[in-house]
């Protein structure tokens, strides 16, 4: 063979490996509201959205500064911080906590890390560790844990709860950053952020199983295997528990104790990835064959059924009998929520319309609807509840 | 296409063998990478029949003569060269041909490990679209067990082992495959050649997730046994390194020189 061509082929090859595997982000933004803002998180920023203009408030790091860190979870929100979980830069596997100035997010509060990599790397704002983040060193090198914080923050009485890829869930202080518990049973990643409600950390694995923790110390109240993994929080309506399954199923389960309350799972067309959402007695889910379901609550009797021309992640939104939910072509549907109907597809502004993977975030008092996009060229847009474009919101650089 | 074509049809497979093999991840990538080189054994095979041949003939006498009596010009040099491929019937690009078919294999199996592997959402999200809607209990596999002794598979090898393996049994693999030439040049070059490709993998092997490790050092070893089929291994030239630091300079035993030079000069003066 002519060995003339080996060392040209080997760089086409390193260049086609390199190239081929390459994902432009690791997950869609994060998308929380709070007052007259919303806390969008994507890639190397948190940002702070005036709600009236689209207008930037302030961000996380300032303009220009880039710590390498990666964001995109759905912010934990209240009046005086913004949690928000972080990546470390790509390959790292680490991640990060931070809480942020609600008033001006490039002011941290506190922060907290898992691992001696996170410590390093953000030496600057003296973090807090988890107990675990020293744990398991052999010849100083740290095993190989994926320390990422993908799901979102559930930000309850001032405590912070999340999942992490490590397979742990932690709560946290949020006024502080002090570390309060972890639960490490979970054999599998969280991705979803927790349900919190009256005492009790409702948490959904990618190991199949929904477990039920007791919000002052972590201790599993009743776990539940439901075949498939959970990458969507579940809704909580009237004791009741209605989660969706990669194993193309939608469950009802006592949240007392975990037992199945319908005769028999409802059975979607593909993945349930998105949380089921309530609303006045029916349980609406999506599935990625681009199914969108309405159930009966009670018996998870299906009412009905639209399909969509694209695979459909997120959870629906639902206000004033109109069910709000985007697909992954990046087209955005109004749906009539007695019929399936669909009422109008509002019009995704900018060249690049990008992927609709997050559940649009209704603001009821403000008559917006906000529908953040994944590659999009605006980063947020926000519509009236009748579908009119009101503002877009793309970041500078 | 690309994913019609390769990445789904490998992506299947591979979560096929996985629920078949005790959803172990790590036997899934030695069975499914042993898998791919049986099939592609033919393209190989031909590979190293064309470079058997080519160095046959670079080795006989006939070769020699026409380096030495066109040492001056490379035009003239190439012409005669071409001519004597032909009357032995040796296509110059008959081992390119097959390793250019096995590329596409090669980066479909490295994207369907990468994609079966899914450590994040939007990963999981694109494996989502790979799967083949009829393949039995899918569904309840993901996400892949990606824990093996005391490493991630979808991560890099923290204690730096599987790179050291990579590295070992992709150097072994370039000198086994690239066997000595006479012609000092072609010898430089596959020298250079087998180091290039060594770091290139072991740099992969650094950034990239262990399971990719995995699959590079059992296709490495695979390589090597396959050469054995049908060829007979110089293991002394396996590890003679031989690194010149000047590239441009042919691989001789020129730096020998100036230590006989020295030894010369210190029985002069005695």
């Amino acid at each position: 063979m002519s060995r003339k061509f080996l060392i040209p082929l080997a760089l086409v090859l390193t260049l086609l490996l390199a190239a081929c595997g390459a994902v432009p982000a690791n997950s869609w933004p994060g998308l929380s509201v709070m007052g007259d803002r919303a806390y969008i998180a994507f890639n190397t920023h948190v940002y702070a959205v005036n709600l009236a203009d689209g207008s930037e408030v302030s961000r996380f790091p300032a303009a220009g500064v880039n710590l390498g860190e990666l964001f995109f979870s759905d912010p934990g929100v209240s009046q005086d911080v913004i949690v928000v979980g972080s990546e470390g830069p790509a390959a790292s596997y680490s991640g990060a906590l931070f809480g942020l100035d609600p008033n001006n997010l490039n002011t941290v509060k506190w922060c907290l890390v898992f691992d001696q990599k996170a410590q390093q790397r953000l030496s600057t704002f003296n973090c807090k560790a988890t107990p675990d983040a020293t744990q398991s060193i052999i010849f100083g090198i740290a095993p190989a844990v994926d320390n990422r914080l993908i799901g979102g923050i559930a930000l309850v009485d001032g405590v912070a709860y999340f999942g992490m890829a490590n397979n742990k869930v932690y709560a946290v202080n949020a006024a502080t950053g002090e570390y309060k518990w972890r639960f490490d049973q979970a054999t599998h990643p969280v991705w979803a952020a927790p349900l919190v409600d009256d005492g009790t950390v409702y948490v959904a694995s990618l190991d199949h199983t929904l477990y039920a923790l007791s919000s002052a110390d972590g201790s599993v109240k009743w776990q539940k295997d439901l075949g498939s993994s959970l990458a969507g929080t579940p809704a909580l309506a009237n004791g009741t528990l209605y989660i969706g399954t990669f194993g193309n199923e939608v469950y009802a389960l006592d949240a007392a104790t975990g037992n199945a309350k319908w005769s028999q799972p409802f059975k979607a067309m593909n993945w349930v990835w998105g949380g089921p959402t309530m609303a006045e007695g029916v349980v609406y889910v999506s599935d990625l064959g681009g199914g969108v379901f309405a159930l009966e609550a009670a018996t998870g009797a299906q009412q009905w059924k639209t399909v969509l021309p694209a695979p459909v992640r997120a959870s629906p939104a639902v206000s004033g009998g109109v069910v709000f939910i985007g697909d992954k072509d990046g087209v955005f549907h109004r749906l009539n929520a007695q019929t399936g109907a669909e009422i109008s597809k509002p019009e995704i502004p900018g060249d690049n319309k990008g992927q609709l993977l997050n559940m649009p975030v209704i603001v009821p008092d403000r008559d917006l609807v906000l529908v953040a996009t994944y590659q999009g060229t605006n980063l947020l847009n926000a519509y009236d509840l009748n579908g009119n474009f009101k503002w877009p919101f793309a970041p500078t650089q | 296409m690309w994913d019609q074509l390769i990445i789904n049809p490998m992506i299947n497979s591979l979560l096929f063998l996985y629920s078949l093999l005790f959803n172990n991840l790590t036997l899934t990538i030695v069975v499914f990478t042993v898998l791919i080189r049986v099939l592609t054994f033919p393209l190989t095979w031909q590979q190293q029949k064309s470079s058997k041949a080519m160095q046959a003939m670079q080795q006989g006498d006939e070769w020699k003569k026409i380096q030495e009596k066109h040492a001056g010009d490379r035009e003239k040099l190439a012409q005669e060269q071409m001519k004597l491929m032909q009357k032995a019937g040796v296509n110059p690009l008959g081992g390119c041909l097959p390793l250019v078919i096995q590329f596409p294999i090669l980066i479909g199996l490295y994207q369907a490990i990468t994609n079966a592997i899914a450590a994040s959402p939007a990963q999981l999200l694109q494996l989502s679209t790979h799967i083949y809607p009829f393949l039995p209990n899918v569904n309840k596999l993901i996400p892949l067990d990606n824990q093996f002794l005391w490493m991630n598979l979808g991560l890099p090898d923290p204690f730096y082992v599987m790179p050291m393996l990579v590295v070992l049994t992709s150097w072994v693999q370039s000198k086994v495959i690239t066997p000595p030439s006479a012609d000092p040049n072609a010898a430089q070059m596959a020298q250079t050649t087998a180091l290039t490709t060594t770091l290139m993998f072991g740099w992969f092997s650094l950034t990239f997730a262990s399971g990719l490790s995995i699959y590079f050092v059992v296709s490495n070893i695979l390589g090597v046994l396959q050469y054995s089929l049908t060829n007979p291994i110089n293991w002394r030239n396996i590890f003679n390194l031989g690194i010149s630091f000047n590239f441009l300079a042919p691989a001789t035993d020129e730096p020998k020189r100036p230590a006989r030079e020295k030894e010369k000069a210190r029985a002069k003066r005695k």
